[in-house]
């Protein structure tokens, strides 16, 4: 099948945030997300954008969860966070639940999912690339045709929320 | 009255019994004990079946540990959240089963609850006066909470990114210094000079009392691999170290002084950092505020501070019902005990 890559550049961590946020506003289905980028690129932020597009509560602390493995937080579809980075072995993100929440009717966002076996599983493929201190690059990747669709008009939507 | 207190919220099983809220009878954490020796071999370091294999194991240790058997409890408490619902399940279902089958009550605690709870236990401090400000600060939690009572937490503040203690991990991780970062920074930090780097403090709004360590880590991360090896490893572990601890401090303090209490908790696993302790306790000199701060071994996830916390939600009659169940976010609304100020 056909794979749909699609690129967005950033100037500032508030331009990262509004991109995520219009990328949030248009999902309206449940979607499994494997989320990459160095330390420091801005994972955290732009699944804070994701939250604030999906109707995460403002004024919600959404953390990074690479302590807790997943953070949950309730929106218009419930958003799900996991990190795996602390996970050694493969089972063990069977052990932590994150299947059960993946199959469920929620968005659920996944960083360090090389950790799993297979990334079939995942409708989104986000990497962000670091320029300097504040530029970003945002790569998207959908191979299903909706999530395609999906990522077409985000990219159209020039003048994001 | 003894009470068996159970955690299982993230990476450690641990069971305790405690007398009165206040007296460790004893006290037994899976990650610290020789788990390795009793199963004979490698165990999955996280997640729910580390809890289901080593639940038994610890509880009876700690009944074994004080000389007790389960009909000489009183109740059972264990937390409730937050943390990660499927390692939560494991002991908050063994509790609930345990308390049922001898016909005790249950009680179900809050994680950070518990924690401040932890300078309760001993006997040779003074504990705190209520109302007091405490600092949670570890792996997966930093807030600072106003406490009015032994079952109210009221949020002033919170990080809005990363943990300090995550921060610690992620920066000995770029560093090469393995896993947990507190200890081993910490150590290095003390042989090091921090004024030769300046990182920058996030002190957000001056005013507020977020947190933000984000900035910090991406600061730091950059610094590494600009210098190039040219300064000490000791100097910059000294630099992120002063950088985290002003900030904690600064805010706690500043909380304590909105707050206009004079009793301060700094609890939770980073309050075992020395660098930490040190700063707390010279600003609480100068400001005569009295600071409390657990032992090491009181700091990191532990049962006695859950049974110690549950002792209080039993006194208010908060037993668990049938139709209880566990929670993962600490700040979701209508939760137990916390609410936003």
């Amino acid at each position: 099948m056909e794979i749909l890559s699609i690129t967005r550049q950033s100037r500032s961590p508030e331009e990262s945030f509004r991109l995520a946020e219009s990328l949030g506003l248009r999902i309206h289905s449940p979607c499994r997300i494997a989320l990459s980028g160095d330390l420091g690129a801005g994972k955290t932020h732009f699944v804070q954008g994701l939250a604030s597009g999906l109707g995460v509560a403002e004024g919600s602390y959404v953390t990074s969860p690479s302590y807790a493995l997943i953070h949950s937080y309730d929106a218009r579809l419930p958003l799900h966070h996991a990190d795996l980075y602390r996970l050694s072995h493969s089972d063990e993100v069977f052990d932590i639940g994150l299947y059960e929440l993946m199959a469920s009717e929620a968005v659920t966002v996944v960083e360090w999912a090389e950790r799993m076996e297979g990334m079939e599983i995942f409708d989104l493929e986000i990497h962000i690339e670091i320029h300097g201190e504040s530029e970003r690059t945002i790569r998207a990747q959908a191979s299903g045709l909706h999530f395609q669709d999906l990522l077409r008009s985000w990219q159209q939507d020039s003048h994001p929320v | 009255m003894r009470i068996l207190g159970i955690e299982s919220s993230c990476d450690e099983t641990a069971a305790a019994v405690v007398e009165d809220g206040v007296k460790i009878l004893s006290s037994e954490v899976a990650s610290q004990v020789e788990i390795h020796h009793r199963y004979g071999g490698v165990v999955p370091e996280l997640a729910s079946r580390h809890h289901v294999e080593a639940i038994c194991p610890m509880v009876e240790a700690a009944l074994a540990a004080c000389g007790m058997e389960a009909g000489d409890l009183d109740a059972v408490a264990v937390t409730q959240g937050p943390g990660l619902v499927g390692a939560l399940l494991v002991g908050f279902g063994f509790a609930r089963a345990c308390a049922f089958g001898l016909n005790i009550p249950c009680v179900g605690v809050h994680h950070l609850l518990g924690h401040i709870h932890s300078v309760f236990l001993e006997p040779e401090k003074t504990p705190p006066v209520y109302p007091f400000v405490a600092l949670v600060v570890s792996g997966g939690h930093t807030g600072l909470y106003h406490v009015p009572d032994a079952l109210t937490l009221e949020l002033l503040g919170q990080t809005r990114d990363d943990a300090a203690g995550e921060a610690y991990d992620k920066i000995a991780k770029i560093m090469g210094l393995g896993y947990p970062g507190g200890p081993v920074i910490d150590a290095m930090a003390a042989e090091g000079e921090g004024g030769r780097v300046f990182f920058p403090r996030a002190f957000l709004d001056k005013d507020g009392l977020d947190f933000s360590f984000s900035g910090l880590k991406s600061a730091v991360a950059r610094f590494l691999s600009e210098d190039g090896g040219k300064t000490s490893r000791a100097d910059i572990a000294a630099a992120f170290q002063d950088a985290v601890v002003d900030v904690l401090v600064s805010k706690a303090f500043l909380a304590v002084e909105k707050m206009g209490c004079r009793d301060l908790a700094i609890v939770g696993g980073v309050a075992a950092n020395r660098g930490l302790k040190k700063k707390a306790a010279q600003e609480a000199d100068m400001r005569g505020i009295r600071l409390h701060m657990p032992s090491p071994f009181l700091c990191g996830d532990n049962a006695a501070m859950i049974a110690a916390a549950g002792y209080h939600y039993l006194q208010a009659g908060k037993v668990l019902g049938l139709d209880a169940d566990v929670f993962s976010r600490a700040t979701d609304p209508g939760r137990v005990a916390v609410r936003h100020r």
